[in-house]
This record gives structure tokens, C-alpha cells and sequence, in this order.
């Protein structure tokens, strides 16, 4: 099938409350205790020209909190900075020579759509997220 | 016409031109294909015209492996058959599941086609609408809303509900009553498959009473028609001539057991306000359609979600399909945080009037066929003196593998269309838990249909290997299960056997 004749995509307004609820529920569940693990250390961030605390404040708006924790929790599966490193930047290499961080934040979002054209996804904590959203929110909690 | 086994003595010898034991859905669907047929035919009953606690002890057995529930609970022994309970779930198998499945399962020796005729037969036997199974014109006749999902991703198929479940018992009871040349024989137990001396030949079945009295059947064709697990139960245990049991050269009778797996409450998906599920709603909302559809559509339905065949293909996934159903949020633990934000109690209006954001899904699968996953016979025997059939089912890991990637694929596509996220039950390896899979009381694949008598019990036209006139209808014949409940194609073959039998019986 075609990109054309594939239909078109409903506006997203609920997304953003949507990652606010699974992270509420994430954090229910058991989170990895805070700053304790190899993971949560700023080598796992990838290179960037623009500022990643902006480019996840762009990205997520007034949830980036929430994505933090799902971030946290996405972290917690790796066995270190530099395997972690390595999958973020699966997400942000294609976007680190960007300075904006507003464009930064909609090349994203692209690519958070293709995740979900491509099936990329994970089940963290059960919930079905796109890679790119788990990756950026892993920026999100790394960049704070 | 109707006779009481009972009142047969004890020695006797009964003819016929055609045997069929067992009526349940499959039994009582040839003897009324064969009505006026020019053949005598007798239909072997173990029950009554209502179920009895002796006759329905004669099921119970052992379990290994998966068990979700005793044999004697999901199958009833009484005229009608299992139909006395069934639920009403009609839909034919995809078209994909009778084809070569690499990694998957076996094909079928037939297609959907050489099907096609026969399921328009069972539509109307099992008394729902016209042979439609596609969502979007239900929907657009009904006025009802599908979610707008990508076809070459996400499929709706259309499920449509005999409602009330058509009882064939009752339903079907005054014409079997009133055909002179069908003599329905109540409370006879078959219990051995008696050959010729070359073997090549069923020469009787031999039936027996609680009471005790034994009489035979001598006739020039038979038919199994007891169910998934006493079709294998009846070969391997007519073993005076066979060591290994009648038709069992292969060593395959009553191996290969498939059940539907069903993860009940398996994700929950969290949709929008604006979004319209109510034509998904299970029982809860079925909608009847009653217009002009060329075919006479008449029928209650509901769509289910289900990975696009073709995507299924590509990534060598078993079929399911998912429904929809209300469901408080306190059902699924790992949602219950979700409530704790005002923008999420936005979503989900707990107690309401049954208008929660949060649905329940329901998934009903198909599992690989495991040669290892099999119905035997057990140690000790039941009131008649027949060992006991036991059932060791068996699932494989790599089923609940797909089960994750189709519904990762689900989500995905609701994620992409802005239409919902989805939440699965996973267990600490990312499956779903094994313990929460259940059965449908879908007993299929223990004398599986090949063209190979090395890879199946039964030839396309369902007659066993190696024997000239003995017949198996019913799901077991099935080599690969679907995920579609099987009652109406369980219809369709016994449509398609009773046919058969007409010809060679001529």
C-alpha cells in the first residue's frame, strides 16, 4: 500500500494526557529507586547540537514530567550508559546536528509516526509506546 | 424417528445403509442432509433428550499440561450434543488458515472454496444471516461506526451470533422424529469399531447401554461424529483387531490437540472520549440487521481487530482477533494509577453508566499444532468399560511470542491512527502469562485431514486412511484450528461429509 492511499491519521489531543497515565501507572508499579542505577548517568546521553532538556520540554510540553518517569523506567532495562547511549541515539542521531530545539521536537514527532507505521514499538510496563517516545522521554529523565 | 437403546436386547443386529454416532452439531447435520436420501440411516445418541449425571460421568478423565477445565464440564453427552451450551459465535475460518503455513501449521487438502458452498448451508443450519463475515457493510447498513483503522494493518472481522443459540436438539428434534428412514437410537454408547477380517473395512459398531446390553451396528458406511476428544478417544480405544486403535498406522490419532486459546481481560485499551466502540461491545450491543441486503442479511453481529492476513504472513504470526468489552478499571491492577490523575479521570469515568474509557480485550487465538499435545487413554475405565479418554494440552512458547508481536502490531496501529493506547498483560519474560490462557472448549486436530496418510488420520473427504467406509466428521478433522469459533465450519464439513455419503451410500 501506498503512503497515499493509506488513511489519513486522526489528530493526536489525547497523547499527551495518555503518557501522563502510564507514567502514573508505571510509578505504581515499582520504579528503579531514583539515581541508583549505572543507567541514570549523563554519558547515556547522545550528542546534540540543540539543548535536550528544551528538546524534550518541546516534545513533551506540560507532560514532560510524566515522560521522566516513563524515561526512568525505560532506562532501567539497560546494563549501562553506554548500551543505553547506543539505542538513543538509534532515535536522536538522525537529529543531533538540529540546534533548534523545536525542530528537534517535530523531526520526532516524525518519527514517532513512522515507529507506528513500522510497528517499532515496546511494551514498557505492559503499555504499547513507540520507540522514539520512549527514547525521548529517556532524554527527558537524563537531561533534567 | 426415535428409538430407546434400552429396549434393544442384548445380541441384537441392527442395519442400516449409513451409521453416524454421535449427535451433536455434526451428527444431527448429516442425518438431516439424509433425510429422503434413499438410505436407512441410524444415529447412535449416548444421552437422552436431556442430559443425565451417569451419562455425562461418562466423559470425565484425566488432564495434563494446560488445564483450564474438566472434560466433563465443557462438552455435553445428550441429543444435541455440546450445541445444548453453545454460545452461538459463528464465523468461517480465514482463508489463509486452510493454506501452507510455513513454521505455522499444515494445510488443509482443501480450500476455502471447495468450503464455500457448504458454510451458506451452515449459515442457515446454524441460524444466522447471509453469508457475510465483513464488517464495513454490516456497519454501513447498520449505521453503526468502525474505527477507521488501516485495512492493510488492522482488520475488523465480523462475527455474527445464532441468537438465541440455535439448540440443534430442540430445534432440529420434530424432523429427525417425523423422517421414516433416520431412526435416532437414544442412550447407545458406541464403544467398539469392529473390522472386517482384512481390515480393511469398518463391519460394525458395537453399542452398549448402562444397563449393560450390547447390540452391533452393521451398516455399509459410518461416520465419528462425538466430538474432538471421543472421535480420537473411540479409534484408539477399538483396538481388539489394531493394537494401535483403528485408522492409527500413523501413530497420529488423537495427537496433534488444538484448542482456541482465549486471554480473557489479556490488554485493556484506553480510547479517547470521541471515540465510538459501541458496535464492539460484545453481547452488550450487538445490533440486529434487518433490511434489504441482497442475500436476505438477517443477523445479530459484532467486529472484532485482528493483524491484516498479509501482515500476518510477512512476519509468520498465528491469527487472533480481539474484542472489545466495558469493563471497570479496578479490573486491570496495572491501570489502576491511571485514576490518580485528574486528566485521566477525564478518560475513564469510572462508574459510570457503562461508558468507561477503559475497555477490556479478549483475545481468541490459534496455537501450533504440537504432536506432543494429545487426547490418550487413560488407566482406568468408565461405567461402560471404555478406557477413559485424558487430555494433555500442550501450548507453545512460540505462540505466546506472536500473541505479544500481533497485539504490539494492534496497539501500533491505534497508536498511529490517534485512535487509543493499548496495555498487555505481561509476565516478568514479556509473554503473556501462561496461567491466564483458557480454552474455549474448541477441541480440534486429533484425527487431523491430510492427503498424506503418513501426516493426517483422515483423506480430504474425511474418510480414514486405509479404511473404505469410515468417516470422521467434526473439529478434529481440523489440521490447523484458526482462531474463528468452529462451530459453523464444524456445519459446513458435516454439509460437505453428508453429501459424500449420499454418493457412496448410493
Amino acid at each position: 500500500m501506498t503512503a497515499q492511499a493509506r488513511r489519513p491519521s486522526r489528530p493526536r489531543p489525547t497523547r499527551r494526557q495518555v503518557l501522563g497515565g502510564i507514567a502514573a501507572a508505571l510509578a505504581a508499579s515499582g520504579l528503579p529507586a531514583c539515581g541508583s542505577g549505572p543507567v541514570l548517568d549523563e554519558r547515556a546521553l547522545p550528542d546534540a547540537e540543540a539543548d535536550l532538556d528544551e528538546v524534550a520540554r518541546a516534545f513533551f510540553g506540560a507532560d514532560v514530567e510524566s515522560a521522566r518517569i516513563i524515561g526512568e523506567v525505560y532506562l532501567d532495562a539497560f546494563a549501562g550508559p553506554d548500551e543505553a547511549r547506543a539505542d538513543l541515539e538509534e532515535s536522536f542521531g538522525p537529529v543531533s546536528g538540529e540546534d533548534d530545539p523545536d525542530e528537534v521536537a517535530a523531526d520526532l514527532e516524525s518519527a514517532l509516526a513512522s515507529d507506528f507505521d513500522d510497528h517499532r514499538v515496546h511494551p514498557l510496563g505492559g503499555w504499547i509506546l513507540g520507540l522514539t517516545e520512549l527514547r525521548a522521554a529517556a532524554v527527558a529523565r537524563l537531561a533534567a | 424417528m426415535f428409538r430407546d437403546a434400552r429396549d434393544v436386547d442384548d445380541g441384537d443386529v441392527l442395519t442400516a445403509s449409513v451409521c453416524i454416532a454421535g449427535a451433536g452439531a455434526a451428527g444431527i447435520t448429516m442425518a438431516r442432509d439424509l433425510i429422503a436420501s434413499g438410505r436407512d440411516v441410524i444415529v447412535l445418541e449416548s444421552g437422552g433428550l436431556e442430559g443425565d449425571e451417569d451419562t455425562q460421568a461418562l466423559y470425565e478423565g484425566p488432564q495434563e499440561g494446560h488445564v483450564f477445565r474438566g472434560l466433563g464440564e465443557c462438552r455435553l453427552r445428550y441429543f444435541g450434543g455440546t450445541t445444548n451450551h453453545w454460545a452461538g459465535w459463528c464465523r468461517p475460518l480465514e482463508d489463509d488458515v486452510l493454506t501452507e503455513r510455513p513454521g505455522v501449521a499444515p494445510p488443509w487438502p482443501i480450500s476455502h472454496a471447495d468450503l464455500f458452498p457448504y458454510y451458506r448451508r451452515a449459515n442457515e443450519t446454524c441460524g444466522i444471516g447471509a453469508y457475510e463475515f465483513s464488517s464495513e457493510p454490516v456497519a454501513e447498513r447498520a449505521g453503526r461506526t468502525l474505527l477507521d483503522l488501516d485495512p492493510e494493518r488492522v482488520v475488523q472481522p465480523l462475527y455474527q451470533f445464532s441468537l438465541p443459540p440455535r439448540r440443534f436438539g430442540e430445534a432440529y428434534r420434530e424432523e429427525l422424529e417425523e423422517a421414516a428412514d433416520v431412526a435416532v437410537y437414544l442412550h447407545a454408547n458406541l464403544v467398539d469399531i469392529r473390522l472386517t477380517d482384512d481390515g480393511g473395512r469398518v463391519r460394525a459398531f458395537v453399542c452398549k447401554t448402562l444397563g449393560g446390553a450390547r447390540f452391533e451396528i452393521e451398516a455399509d458406511h459410518y461416520a465419528l461424529a462425538l466430538g474432538g476428544i471421543e472421535n480420537a478417544r473411540l479409534l484408539l480405544a477399538s483396538r481388539g483387531q489394531e493394537p494401535a486403535g483403528v485408522g492409527n498406522q500413523s501413530g497420529l490419532v488423537g495427537r496433534y490437540f488444538m484448542e482456541h486459546p482465549h486471554l480473557y481481560s489479556g490488554a485493556a485499551v484506553l480510547l479517547p472520549d470521541d471515540v465510538d466502540v459501541s458496535f464492539y461491545l460484545g453481547h452488550q450491543s450487538v445490533v440486529t440487521i434487518d433490511d434489504d441486503h441482497p442475500d436476505g442479511l438477517n443477523t445479530t453481529a459484532m467486529p472484532s481487530l485482528a493483524v491484516a492476513p498479509q501482515l500476518r504472513a510477512r512476519e509468520g504470526l498465528l491469527p487472533f482477533a480481539c474484542q472489545i468489552f466495558n469493563t471497570e478499571p479496578d479490573h486491570f491492577p496495572a491501570t489502576e494509577a491511571l485514576l490518580a490523575l485528574p486528566d485521566v479521570r477525564a478518560l475513564i469515568r469510572r462508574g459510570g453508566e457503562r461508558e468507561g474509557r477503559l475497555f477490556g480485550i479478549t483475545m481468541r487465538a490459534e496455537q501450533r499444532p504440537l504432536e506432543d499435545s494429545r487426547v490418550f487413554l487413560a488407566d482406568d475405565e468408565d461405567a461402560l468399560g471404555l478406557p477413559r479418554a485424558g487430555l494433555d494440552w500442550r501450548i507453545d512458547d512460540r505462540d505466546r511470542a506472536d500473541f505479544r508481536r500481533g497485539m504490539e502490531i494492534v496497539g501500533a496501529e491505534l497508536a498511529r491512527a490517534g485512535l487509543g493506547r493499548l496495555w498487555l498483560r505481561l509476565d516478568d519474560d514479556g509473554l503473556f502469562p501462561q496461567g491466564e490462557i483458557r480454552g474455549g472448549c474448541h477441541h480440534m486436530g486429533t484425527t487431523a485431514m491430510s492427503s498424506d496418510p503418513e501426516r493426517g488420520v483422515v483423506d480430504a473427504e474425511c474418510r480414514v486412511h486405509g479404511l473404505d467406509n469410515l468417516y470422521v466428521a467434526g473439529s478434529s478433522v481440523f489440521p490447523s484450528g484458526g482462531y474463528a469459533n468452529p462451530t459453523l465450519a464444524i456445519v459446513a464439513l458435516a454439509h460437505r461429509l453428508a453429501e459424500r455419503l449420499a454418493e457412496v451410500a448410493a
